[in-house]
C-alpha cells in the first residue's frame, strides 16, 4: 500500500465522518418536521384550566443596558397584561446604563407600584445580562420568575399562557415563542424571521411533542423562583446563559416545557454587523455549554436515551458550521488524489450541508413547513437566500470556537458581552 | 342527573363526536395525499430512469427531489390537484436542466470540467430543489387562502 493511498484512506475516513455527523442533524430536522406536520394546530393553542385563585405569583424580570428606544414600550406593555395585578411584581434593572434608561424607568416606577427599579451603578453593572437577572432575583419574591428582554413587546396575556404548564410540579422551565416584529424592515430582518419560524414553530414545537428538551431562549420564558435559586441563578461567566440553564434544569431532573401559543415580538437585528456580533455571542456561548454539560448529559440518569441523544445534538449544534467547512477542506485534496468513491459521493454528500443548514442551522424544509403552518404565503420565496446567512454564520461559529479554544489555554475566564443594539424601528409597526 | 344537565352532556358529547370525526376526515385526507404523492413520484422517477435521460448522481438527486416534495408538501392542508401539478411540473423542470446542463459540460475530458461538473451540477441541484420548493409552498398557500 503506497503512502498516498494511506492518506487517501484517512482523508476519505474523515470525510465521510463529517459528513455523517452533519447528516444526523439533517435525519433530526425531518423528524422534527414530520412531527410537528402530525399535531393539529387546535391542539398549540394552549388549553387554560386555571381560575384566577389556582394562577400563581410571577416575578417578571426586564434588564435593560441603554435601551432608551425601546424600554418605554416594553415597560407601558407591562402595565397592559391580563393578570392579577397583586400577582405580579414587576423588577426592572437599569444595567448601568449611560443613556436615559435609568430615568424612564424611575418614571414607570413612581407612577405604578407594581413597578421595582434596581439602579446598577458603572462598577457593579454593564458585565452581561446573567449578573444583571442575579441582581434582579434577589428583589424577587413571587412563585415564578419570567424573562423579558428590553425590546420584547409580548401578547397581553402571556403570562397566564406562559404559567399554565407549571400545574405540572415536574415542570421546572416554560418558554414561549419568540417573533420578528421589525420583519418587513430590510431583507435581513426578513431572513432572520424565517430562522425564528423554523426554530420556534417546528423545533421547539417538536421537542415539546416528542418529549425532548425544548430549549430556554432567557426571555419569554419562565422558571420556578425556589429551583432557580437552588441551582445558583444565572451562570455569569457563560455567555449563553440561557442554554446553560435549560441543562441545569434538565439535569436536575425536571421537565421543560414549550407553548407555542405564548407570542412575544421581538426587534430583530438589523444589519449584517449587528448579526454577527448576536450570533458571535450565541456561538461561543454554546460551545461554552457543551464544554461544560456534553459529559453530564450522556451519564445523566434523569435524562431518557432521546433525551440524550438530542441534548447532545443541541449543545453542538454551533460546532456544525465548522464541521461543514472541514468536510469542504477535505474533500479538495481527495479531489486532487482522484479519489473515485468519495469524488463521485461528493456531488451528493457535498449539498447536504447546505440542505441541512439554511439558515439558523435548520434546513430549508423546516422553515418552509413552518411558515406555511403559520398561515404565511409570501415569505416561503425568501428561503432560498437563507443559504448566504448559513455561509456567513461559518466564519462566525469558526471565530468562536478558535476564541475558545484560546481562551481556555489561557485560562481566561472573564469574557466580554457583547450587547445588541436595539434602534427602536420596531414602534412604528406597534403605532401602526 | 337533571334533565338539563342530561342535555348538557349531549350537546357536550355531539360536539366531541363532530370534532372527533373531523379529525378522523383530516387524517384520511392527509393519507390519501401522501399515497397519491408517493405513487405520482415513483411512476415519474421509474418514466424518467426508463427513457435514461438521467442517470449517476442526478438519479440520486431526483429520487431526492422526490422524496422530500411528496412528505413535506403532500402532508399539508392544500389541494391536490396544485401539489401534483407542481411534483410534475418539478420533474419536468430538473429534466429539462439536467439536460441543460449535460450538453454544457459534455465539451472535455479534463480535470477542470470533472471538478467543475461536480461542483456545478451540486450547486445548480441544491438551487433546483429549494427554489422550486419555496415556489410550490408559495403557490400552494396562495391557492389556500384564495380557496
Amino acid at each position: 500500500m503506497g503512502k498516498w493511498h494511506l492518506i487517501e484512506i484517512i482523508l476519505e475516513l474523515i470525510f465521510f465522518f463529517f459528513a455523517g455527523m452533519i447528516s444526523m442533524y439533517l435525519v433530526r430536522h425531518f423528524v422534527f418536521t414530520l412531527t410537528v406536520l402530525r399535531i393539529h394546530p387546535s391542539k398549540l393553542c394552549g388549553e387554560e384550566i386555571s381560575s384566577e385563585s389556582q394562577l400563581p405569583s410571577v416575578s417578571i424580570m426586564i434588564p435593560a443596558h441603554n435601551e432608551e428606544r425601546v424600554i418605554s414600550r416594553t415597560l407601558r406593555r407591562m402595565t397592559e397584561l391580563e393578570y392579577p395585578r397583586e400577582k405580579l411584581q414587576i423588577i426592572v434593572i437599569d444595567d448601568a446604563s449611560t443613556d436615559d434608561t435609568g430615568y424612564m424607568m424611575s418614571r414607570f416606577g413612581e407612577k405604578d407600584e407594581m413597578f421595582e427599579v434596581l439602579h446598577r451603578a458603572k462598577e457593579e453593572g454593564g458585565n452581561g445580562k446573567a449578573a444583571a437577572l442575579n441582581a434582579g432575583l434577589k428583589l424577587a419574591r413571587n412563585e415564578i420568575v419570567i424573562c423579558f428582554d428590553a425590546d420584547y413587546y409580548p401578547q397581553v396575556d402571556i403570562i397566564r399562557k406562559l404559567t399554565e404548564p407549571f400545574h405540572n410540579p415536574r415542570v421546572g422551565l416554560v418558554q414561549g415563542r419568540v417573533t420578528v416584529l421589525n420583519e418587513p424592515h430590510n431583507l435581513v430582518t426578513r431572513l432572520v424571521a424565517l430562522e425564528r419560524v423554523g426554530g420556534y414553530r417546528v423545533d421547539q414545537q417538536a421537542r415539546e411533542s416528542l418529549q425532548l428538551i425544548p430549549q430556554f431562549g432567557g426571555t419569554v420564558g419562565g422558571i420556578r423562583r425556589e429551583l432557580l435559586i437552588s441551582l445558583g441563578g444565572w451562570s455569569e461567566s457563560i455567555l449563553a446563559e440561557d442554554t446553560d440553564l435549560t441543562f441545569r434544569v434538565a439535569l436536575a431532573g425536571f421537565r421543560i416545557s414549550y407553548v407555542n401559543s405564548a407570542e412575544c415580538y421581538e426587534e430583530s437585528v438589523e444589519d449584517l454587523h449587528a448579526y454577527w456580533r448576536q450570533r458571535y455571542r450565541w456561538a461561543r456561548g454554546h460551545m461554552q455549554c457543551a464544554f461544560k454539560h456534553s459529559r453530564a448529559v450522556l451519564t445523566s440518569r434523569q435524562l431518557t436515551f432521546r433525551e440524550k441523544i438530542d441534548g447532545i445534538l443541541l449543545l453542538n449544534l454551533y460546532f456544525m458550521p465548522v464541521v461543514a467547512l472541514l468536510l469542504w477542506i477535505t474533500f479538495i485534496p481527495l479531489f486532487l488524489l482522484g479519489s473515485s468513491q468519495s469524488s463521485s459521493m461528493a456531488s451528493a454528500i457535498v449539498p447536504v450541508p447546505l440542505y441541512s443548514f439554511v439558515g439558523n442551522f435548520a434546513p430549508f424544509f423546516e422553515i418552509g413547513v413552518g411558515s406555511y403552518l403559520d398561515g404565511r404565503s409570501r415569505a416561503q420565496w425568501l428561503m432560498s437566500l437563507l443559504v448566504f446567512l448559513f455561509l456567513y454564520n461559518i466564519p462566525i461559529c469558526t471565530k468562536a470556537l478558535i476564541d475558545l479554544l484560546a481562551s481556555k489555554a489561557l485560562r481566561k475566564k472573564n469574557v466580554r458581552w457583547d450587547k445588541t443594539v436595539h434602534s427602536g424601528n420596531g414602534n412604528s409597526y406597534i403605532m401602526n | 342527573m337533571s334533565a338539563r344537565e342530561f342535555e348538557q352532556s349531549q350537546t357536550v358529547r355531539s360536539v366531541e363526536t363532530r370534532s372527533g370525526s373531523a379529525e378522523n376526515l383530516r387524517i384520511n385526507l392527509k393519507a390519501l395525499h401522501l399515497a397519491c404523492g408517493f405513487i405520482m413520484a415513483t411512476l415519474a422517477i421509474l418514466l424518467i430512469s426508463s427513457l435514461s435521460v438521467v442517470a449517476g448522481q442526478s438519479a440520486i438527486v431526483l429520487a431526492i427531489f422526490n422524496f422530500f416534495f411528496v412528505v413535506t408538501t403532500f402532508a399539508l392542508e392544500g389541494s391536490l390537484v396544485v401539489k401534483s401539478s407542481m411534483l410534475l411540473a418539478g420533474n419536468g423542470i430538473f429534466l429539462l436542466l439536467n439536460h441543460a446542463l449535460s450538453y454544457l459540460l459534455s465539451g472535455g475530458q479534463s480535470a477542470l470540467y470533472a471538478s467543475v461538473d461536480i461542483f456545478l451540477s451540486s450547486l445548480i441541484n441544491l438551487v433546483f430543489i429549494v427554489s422550486f420548493w419555496s415556489v410550490s409552498l408559495t403557490i400552494l398557500a396562495k391557492s389556500r387562502k384564495s380557496a
